[in-house]
């Protein structure tokens, strides 16, 4: 389960906003650009501290405010594909999904079983040995998801993961994706500014806008699908 | 108006060209063939360039050791009096060399600063082969800690951040992500920082003295050859001009192999 409450000062405005998800659920947080949807990432995978909040992921706690608790970033289960995908661009496609595995000290042959799965999975393994920039844009996302899953997250965050694509490309792939996520067992939190693609991938949207979740006076929030809360814990059965 | 401008600008640059290629082609012109070999095999100048290559090549092995964890420092961190140590890093470079000779000297001397512990320690460093090691490092410790500087703190943090969230400690990054992401500039800086040191000639001769064998590199020699050897100041001269363009063309050359590395991968979508 993911709990977390992040205020957080950043600029001109603020993000204070509480979720809540369960192992196997997607929420889909949308929102306009600058609404805080890649800083909420940022907070929830360590890279960015909240002023105020707690963030706990099962048993662990991330961070608490109350107890100066603050487990780094490397240190987190967390898989993370930033909007660019920021693929290493010195290391093929092998050593790109080999990274974390080797950042853990892995065996050898552990690496390579690992790797070469993730690579099968996505259907990577004629690229493997390819640079980044010889890849197309769906080709670059597949291999930024193989290398944030193949560590095996409690968490995965994907920012925008479709945006760095053509239109056409972003269909096919838009399918792809959700059967991935669908078969996860994790928590991911999917931020998007795209209705359709919240709507597709998401089991609970919540609608971000200025660093908030806004309330109806019903109490839910207007994204969302179901009438669940906008924080609230209980999941809507996948579609 | 605008010709008698392209005129004036071309005349200009002629000028400085011209200013800059002729003493090199009086050089090459002044000594023939056989002299140049015969004058290499000259104990003199054997000896001056030996030392000159040993202690250059020692010399930006120490500054790029220690000025590796240096640079990076200065890229990736605050602490209190950081504009302090990067204006002393910058200024060997705009420092008169001799002032920074007689700076060693009035530190490491018998009966400087530090002259007294380094006796007892028993190292020796004016007029002395370490000497002018310590007189080249410090001089081109700069060529090389400022580029690199300026290379790790142009790496994309984006890249620092995914590493972290791959698990990846500090130095893990720093020696799969920053380091190689940084090669250009650091050999960039390598390489000149090398040129300085072959080139270095009035902190050494203050603070190192000029001693054949032990203390007289190739600039030194050229300075003395000029007053009793014309021939072996030319063959020496000759022999400095030809690494330096050695390694300025190989910082080119390096510069085309890394340009892969300088931004992001260009993004096709298909």
């Amino acid at each position: 389960m993911l709990r977390a409450e992040l205020h957080r000062k950043l600029g001109d405005f603020s993000l204070d906003l509480a979720l809540e998800a369960a192992p196997g659920e997607t929420l889909a947080l949308m929102g306009e650009s600058g609404s805080g949807k890649t800083a909420t990432l940022r907070l929830l995978a360590g890279l960015l501290d909240p002023d105020r909040g707690r963030i706990a992921l099962g048993e662990e706690i991330y961070f608490d405010a109350a107890t100066g608790a603050r487990v780094p970033a490397n240190r987190r289960s967390i898989g993370y594909v930033p909007q660019d995908y920021a693929l290493f661009p010195h290391l093929d496609v092998y050593e790109n999904v080999a990274f974390g595995l080797r950042a853990q000290s892995l065996r050898g042959p552990d690496v390579r079983d690992r790797a070469d799965a993730a690579l099968t999975r996505f259907g990577l393994d004629s690229f493997a040995r390819r640079r980044p920039s010889e890849l197309s844009g769906g080709q670059q996302q597949r291999v930024a998801l193989a290398r944030a899953l193949v560590m095996e997250p409690r968490l995965l965050l994907l920012d925008e993961p479709l945006s760095a694509l053509d239109a056409r490309t972003r269909g096919e792939v838009l399918g792809e994706l959700g059967e991935v996520l669908g078969a996860l067992t994790c928590i991911t939190v999917y931020v998007t500014h795209s209705l359709r693609e919240a709507e597709a991938i998401g089991n609970r949207i919540l609608l971000l806008q200025g660093g908030r979740i806004p309330t109806h006076p019903s109490g839910d929030n207007p994204g969302s699908e179901s009438s669940a809360p906008s924080s609230g814990p209980q999941p809507a059965p996948r579609s | 108006m605008e010709v008698a401008l392209r005129v004036l600008a071309g005349l200009g640059a002629g000028l400085l060209v011209a200013l800059l290629a002729l003493p090199l082609a009086a050089l090459f012109l002044k000594v023939r063939p056989e002299t140049l070999l015969a004058k290499l095999s000259d104990p003199v100048v054997a000896a001056a360039l030996r030392l000159s290559l040993e202690t250059a090549l020692l010399s930006t092995l120490i500054v790029c050791a220690l000025g590796l964890p240096l640079a990076y420092l200065l890229a990736t961190r605050s602490f209190p009096g950081k504009r302090v140590v990067e204006v002393l890093v910058e200024l060997p470079m705009v420092l008169p060399p001799t002032v920074a000779g007689f700076a060693l000297l009035l530190a490491f001397g018998r009966a400087g600063l530090l002259g007294r512990q380094l006796d007892a320690l028993g190292l020796h460093l004016p007029f002395t082969t370490l000497g002018v090691i310590v007189a080249q490092v410090f001089m081109a410790a700069p060529f090389f800690i400022s580029p690199a500087a300026a290379g790790f703190a142009s790496v994309d943090r984006r890249y620092l951040d995914i590493a972290s969230t791959l698990r990846a400690s500090e130095p893990y990054s720093f020696f799969r992500v920053m380091l190689p992401l940084s090669l250009p500039s650091l050999m960039a800086g390598a390489t000149m920082s090398c040129a300085r040191a072959l080139g270095e000639f009035g902190a050494t001769i203050t603070f190192a003295g000029n001693m054949s064998g032990r203390t007289q590199t190739m600039p030194l020699a050229v300075y003395m050859a000029l007053e009793s050897d014309l021939d072996g100041a030319v063959v020496l001269a000759i022999v400095l001009v030809s690494i330096s363009v050695a390694l300025l063309l190989s910082l080119r050359h390096l510069h085309a192999g890394f340009l892969w590395r300088s931004g992001d991968a260009p993004r096709r979508t298909s």
